[in-house]
C-alpha cells in the first residue's frame, strides 16, 4: 500500500475535518481551557488575587471534606444511587425501547412514546412539588388514600429507608422516555433481513428479542454504559437538592457528595474548596473509567470507548 | 499515529493562537499607557484651564468634580414598578450635587446568595453594593478582599456628613480585620422575635394576652387538644428557637455557625460565650420541643416543606406565626382583613426581658475594591445618607405622587404608593433616623396599636450594651472547621431544633460526637481568643 503524506491525508479529509472542528474547539475551550483552574483547589482565594494570583494553600482546601465524617457516606451514597439508576434505568429503557418496536399500531406507538418523553422536560423543581404533594404526611394524595383505607399514614419526609426507592423511581420516570430513544435507534439499526430469516425459520416473538435484538443491541448498551459509568461520583445535584432539600433526617440515605458541598459551601463559599471536592470527583471518575474500560477490553476490543 | 499528528498540530495551533492573543492584548496595553498618561496630562491642562477661567470650578465639600461619573449600584430584592421614574428624579438632584449619576441592578432575593460573590470574582464593574452583616455577605466579602477599605480620612474628605451622623458604635461594629469597609445605617431597630397570634382562640381558651413561655405553651396546648385542622404553629417547626433564647436572655454571637454559640446578653459584665450543648437552657429546649412535636404542635411536614413562615398562619392552618415586630404586625393585618373573625394580635412572650437594638451593621453600602470612582460614590453616599430630599425619594418616592407629607417628620401613603412601596427598595443601607419620616395612621388596627404598645414598652427598658452585641466573629482562619460544621448541622442539628430527632439525649450526643469531629473545638477557640481581643480592643 503507498503510503501519503500527512499534508495529504488532511486535503483528502479536509471535508470530514472541517465538520469535526466545531466539536474540537468546543472541547478545546468548555472541557480543556478551564482544566486550569484545577489549580484552585491548591490556593486560598481571594477577589483580589483571582484564580492566578492567590496564595497557596496546599492541601487545606480538601481538609473539611474529610473532617465532616460524612466523607465516606456521601461517596458511597453516590456511587451505590449511581449504579442502581444505571442498573434500574438500562433495563427499563431497554424494555421500553423493544416493546415499542413490537408494537404494530403505529398511532399507540407514537403517543405512548410521546407521553413517556414529556416528564424529560419537567425541571427537577416542578418534579420536587410534585413529589411534595404525593407524599407530604398531611395532605399528600398517598397517605389521603392509604387513611381513607383505614391503614397507618407512612410518614414519608422522617423515613430515610424509603429513600433509595422513590428517587429511583422519579429518577426512571424522568428519564425512560429520552433514554430509550438511544435504544430505539440501535434497533432501528438492525438489518430486517435476519428477522425475516429467522421468522421463516419459525423463531417465536421471544426468540427474535432474546436471540436478536438483544445481542445486537450489546454494543450500544455496552458504550452506553461505559459513559454513564464515567460519572459515577457525580451526585445529580437537581435531583437530590430538590427532592430532599433541607430535610436532615433523610441524609444518611440521600446525602451525596454534591449536596453535602453545596451545603458546606453555602454559607461561606470558598471557591478552593469547591474546587477541591471537584477534583476529588474527577479524578475518581476518571479512575474508574479506565478501570471499566480496561474491564471491557478483557471481553471484547469492539466494545471499548478508547 | 497519522490521526494522533494531526490532532497534535491542531491543539498546538489553537494554543499559539491563543498565546498570540495574549500577547496582543499585551501590546495594546503597553501602547495604551503612553496614550492614557498624554490623556491624563491633557485633562490636568483642560483643569487649569477651567480654573484660569473660572468658569467650571464644580467642587463638593472642596473637592473638584468638574468631570460627570456615571456611577453603577447594586441592590439588593426586584425592581419595582416606579423604580426608574423616582431615580430618574434622584440623579437630577446628584447631578446638580455632585455631577453624577447613578444607574441601579438588582440581585433578586432568590439569588443573591449566589450572585453576591460572583459579581467580584466575575470583576463585574460597578461602584456600590448593598451589604450586611452576615446575611448580607459583609463579612466574607470584606475578608476576601472584595470591598475597599474605608478609612477615617477618607470618610471625612468625601463624606463628612455621614462622619458626623453614623456613631463611633457603627464604625466599631464594622472592623473586619480592624479595618472598615462598610457604611452602617443608623436606627434603633429591635431585634426581637414576637408572635402574631389568632385573637378568636386566645379569647376561647380565655387569654386575654401572652405574655411568658409558659403562657403560650398552655395556650397552645389547648389549641393542640381542642382544634381540628389547625395547629399552634402549623409548619413552622422550628420557630420557637428564637424566642426561647430570648425570653432565657440570651443571643448568639454574630458570625458563628447556627445558634451554637451564645452570650448572657442581659448582664453587659458576663464576657463568657458558652458552647450550646453544654448550656442547660440548650437541653431544656430540646426536651421541651421534642414534647410538643410528639403532641402535634408542629406539623411532620415542617422539615420537608418549602412553605414560607407566614403561609400557614394565613391560610389558617396555624395559630400563631413567629418572625419580628414589623413582620408579624404585617401579616396579622393581613390575616385580619381577609378573615376579620380572626381577630389576630401581637404578643412577646419574653416580656420581662430588656431589648436590645440591632446592631447598626444590620444593613450598609460597601464600595466595589475595583470600582473607578471610589471618591465620588463616596460623595453619592454622602447624599443618600444625609440630604432629605434624596433621602426621601430613595424610601418613600415621589412627593405628591407616592407620598405626602405631614409635618415634617411624617407622611400619609398616597393612591400609587405601592407601585414604589414605603422603605422597600432596598434604601435600608444608608437609613438614618435623624431624616427618617414615619408613617400617619389615622386608623390604626389592633395589631398597629399593639405593636406601638410594645415599641413604647422595649424603649422604656432598652438593656443596656453588651460589648459583644457588635462582635462579629471573623471565620477565615477556621474556614475548613467551619464548612465541615456547615455539613453536620442540617443533618444531626436541625431535627433536635424541631424536635423531630427522637430520643433527645442520644440524638444530643450524636450531635456532640459529629460537631467533634468536625473540629468545634477549633472553632471555639477562636472563637474565645477573638472576642478576647476584640474586648481588649473596646
Amino acid at each position: 500500500m503507498k503510503k501519503h503524506g500527512f499534508w495529504y491525508k488532511v486535503k483528502k479529509y479536509r471535508i470530514f475535518l472541517l465538520m469535526l472542528l466545531p466539536a474540537v474547539i468546543y472541547t478545546l475551550i468548555f472541557s480543556y481551557g478551564p482544566m486550569v483552574g484545577i489549580i484552585l483547589a491548591f490556593k486560598k482565594y481571594t477577589y483580589a488575587g483571582g484564580i492566578f494570583k492567590s496564595p497557596w494553600n496546599g492541601f487545606k482546601n480538601f481538609e473539611f471534606f474529610f473532617k465532616s465524617g460524612q466523607a465516606w457516606t456521601v461517596t458511597r451514597n453516590t456511587v451505590l444511587y449511581n449504579l442502581l439508576f444505571i442498573a434500574f434505568n438500562t433495563f427499563l429503557q431497554m424494555t421500553v425501547a423493544i416493546l415499542l418496536t413490537e408494537l404494530k399500531n403505529k398511532y399507540f406507538r407514537k403517543i405512548s412514546q410521546s407521553i413517556m418523553f414529556l416528564p424529560y422536560f419537567i425541571s427537577w423543581v416542578i418534579v420536587s412539588v410534585i413529589s411534595f404533594n404525593l407524599l407530604s404526611y398531611d395532605y399528600g394524595f398517598v397517605n389521603g388514600i392509604i387513611s381513607k383505607l383505614g391503614g397507618t399514614k407512612i410518614n414519608f419526609y422522617t423515613t430515610g429507608v424509603l429513600w433509595p426507592l422513590i428517587l429511583t423511581l422519579f429518577n426512571a420516570w424522568k428519564g425512560v422516555g429520552y433514554g430509550s430513544v438511544m435504544y430505539l435507534a440501535a434497533i432501528m439499526g438492525i438489518d430486517t433481513s435476519i428477522y425475516e430469516a429467522a421468522e421463516i425459520d419459525g423463531a417465536n416473538v421471544f426468540q427474535r428479542i432474546f436471540r436478536i435484538t438483544i445481542p445486537l443491541m450489546a454494543p450500544t448498551v455496552m458504550i452506553l454504559l461505559l459513559l454513564a459509568v464515567g460519572g459515577i461520583f457525580r451526585g445529580n445535584f437537581d435531583m437530590f437538592y430538590n427532592l430532599v432539600g433541607n430535610n436532615g433526617l433523610l441524609y444518611n440515605y440521600t446525602d451525596v457528595i454534591d449536596t453535602l458541598t453545596f451545603r458546606a459551601l453555602i454559607t461561606n463559599k470558598d471557591f478552593g474548596m469547591s474546587a477541591a471536592v471537584g477534583l476529588y470527583q474527577s479524578v475518581l471518575c476518571f479512575i474508574t473509567i479506565l478501570a471499566a474500560n480496561k474491564l471491557v477490553s478483557v471481553y471484547s476490543e469492539d466494545y471499548t470507548l478508547f | 499515529m497519522k490521526r494522533r499528528l494531526l490532532s497534535i498540530v491542531m491543539v498546538i495551533a489553537l494554543l499559539v493562537a491563543m498565546l498570540a492573543g495574549c500577547k496582543s492584548n499585551d501590546k495594546d496595553k503597553e501602547t495604551n499607557q503612553p496614550v492614557t498618561t498624554d490623556d491624563n496630562k491633557k485633562t490636568d491642562n483642560g483643569k487649569t484651564k477651567d480654573d484660569n477661567d473660572t468658569s467650571g470650578g464644580l467642587t463638593y465639600k472642596g473637592i473638584d468634580i468638574s468631570k460627570e461619573v456615571k456611577l453603577k449600584m447594586y441592590l439588593l430584592g426586584d425592581r419595582t414598578k416606579d423604580f426608574d421614574l423616582v431615580y430618574s428624579e434622584i440623579n437630577k438632584i446628584l447631578k446638580e450635587k455632585v455631577n453624577a449619576t447613578v444607574e441601579v441592578d438588582f440581585l433578586s432575593w432568590s439569588d443573591h446568595d449566589t450572585r453576591y460573590s460572583l459579581l467580584f470574582s466575575g470583576g463585574e464593574d460597578f461602584d456600590l453594593i448593598f451589604t450586611a452583616s452576615s446575611w448580607g455577605h459583609y463579612e466574607e466579602t470584606a475578608s476576601m478582599g472584595g470591598f475597599y477599605e474605608l478609612t477615617e480620612d477618607f470618610i471625612k474628605t468625601y463624606a463628612p456628613d455621614i462622619w458626623e451622623v453614623v456613631p463611633e458604635a457603627g464604625w466599631s461594629q464594622a472592623l473586619v480585620d480592624n479595618k472598615v469597609y462598610m457604611v452602617p445605617n443608623y436606627q434603633n431597630e429591635f431585634a426581637v422575635h414576637v408572635l402574631a397570634v389568632r385573637g378568636d382562640l386566645m379569647e376561647k381558651y380565655g387569654f386575654s394576652d401572652i405574655t411568658s413561655w409558659n403562657q403560650l405553651i398552655d395556650f397552645y396546648e389547648k389549641v393542640a387538644e381542642n382544634e381540628t385542622g389547625i395547629t399552634p404553629l402549623g409548619t413552622q417547626g422550628s420557630g420557637l428557637l428564637y424566642p426561647f433564647y430570648l425570653h432565657k436572655g440570651v443571643d448568639t454571637v454574630g458570625g458563628t455557625p447556627a445558634e451554637l454559640f451564645v452570650f448572657n446578653t442581659i448582664d453587659p459584665d458576663d464576657l463568657s460565650i458558652s458552647f450550646a450543648l453544654d448550656w442547660d437552657g440548650f437541653i431544656e429546649y430540646a426536651n421541651a420541643v421534642h414534647d410538643m412535636y410528639n403532641k402535634g404542635f408542629w406539623s411532620a411536614d415542617s422539615m420537608a416543606t418549602t412553605e414560607e413562615r407566614q403561609d400557614s398562619f394565613l391560610k389558617g392552618t396555624a395559630a400563631s406565626m413567629v418572625w419580628n415586630l414589623g413582620t408579624c404586625q404585617m401579616y396579622a393585618n393581613q390575616a385580619n382583613q381577609e378573615h376579620p373573625e380572626w381577630k389576630c394580635t401581637v404578643v412577646d412572650i419574653a416580656s420581662h426581658i430588656p431589648k436590645g437594638v440591632n446592631p447598626y451593621i444590620n444593613n450598609g453600602i460597601a464600595i466595589n475594591a475595583t470600582s473607578k470612582n471610589k471618591e465620588r460614590a463616596m460623595m453619592v453616599l454622602n447624599e443618600f445618607y444625609t440630604n432629605p430630599e434624596v433621602f426621601d425619594l430613595a424610601m418613600l418616592g415621589v412627593e405628591g405622587v407616592h407620598w405626602e407629607a405631614v409635618g415634617d417628620d411624617q407622611f400619609i401613603e398616597l393612591e400609587k404608593s405601592s407601585d414604589y412601596g414605603v422603605d422597600s427598595n432596598c434604601n435600608w443601607g444608608w437609613t438614618n433616623m435623624e431624616i427618617k419620616r414615619t408613617k400617619y395612621n389615622e386608623n390604626p388596627t389592633i395589631p398597629d396599636l399593639k405593636a406601638i404598645a410594645l415599641t413604647d414598652l422595649w424603649n422604656e427598658n432598652v438593656k443596656p450594651d453588651h460589648i459583644y452585641d457588635g462582635f462579629t466573629f471573623d471565620s477565615s482562619k477556621v474556614s475548613s472547621e467551619i464548612a465541615a460544621v456547615d455539613t453536620v448541622l442540617a443533618q444531626y442539628y436541625n431535627p433536635i431544633i424541631y424536635g423531630m430527632a427522637g430520643d433527645v439525649d442520644k440524638a444530643i450526643s450524636e450531635l456532640r460526637k459529629q460537631l467533634e469531629n468536625a473540629g468545634i473545638n477549633t472553632i471555639y477557640e477562636e472563637i474565645k481568643a477573638q472576642a478576647a481581643a476584640f474586648v481588649d480592643n473596646n
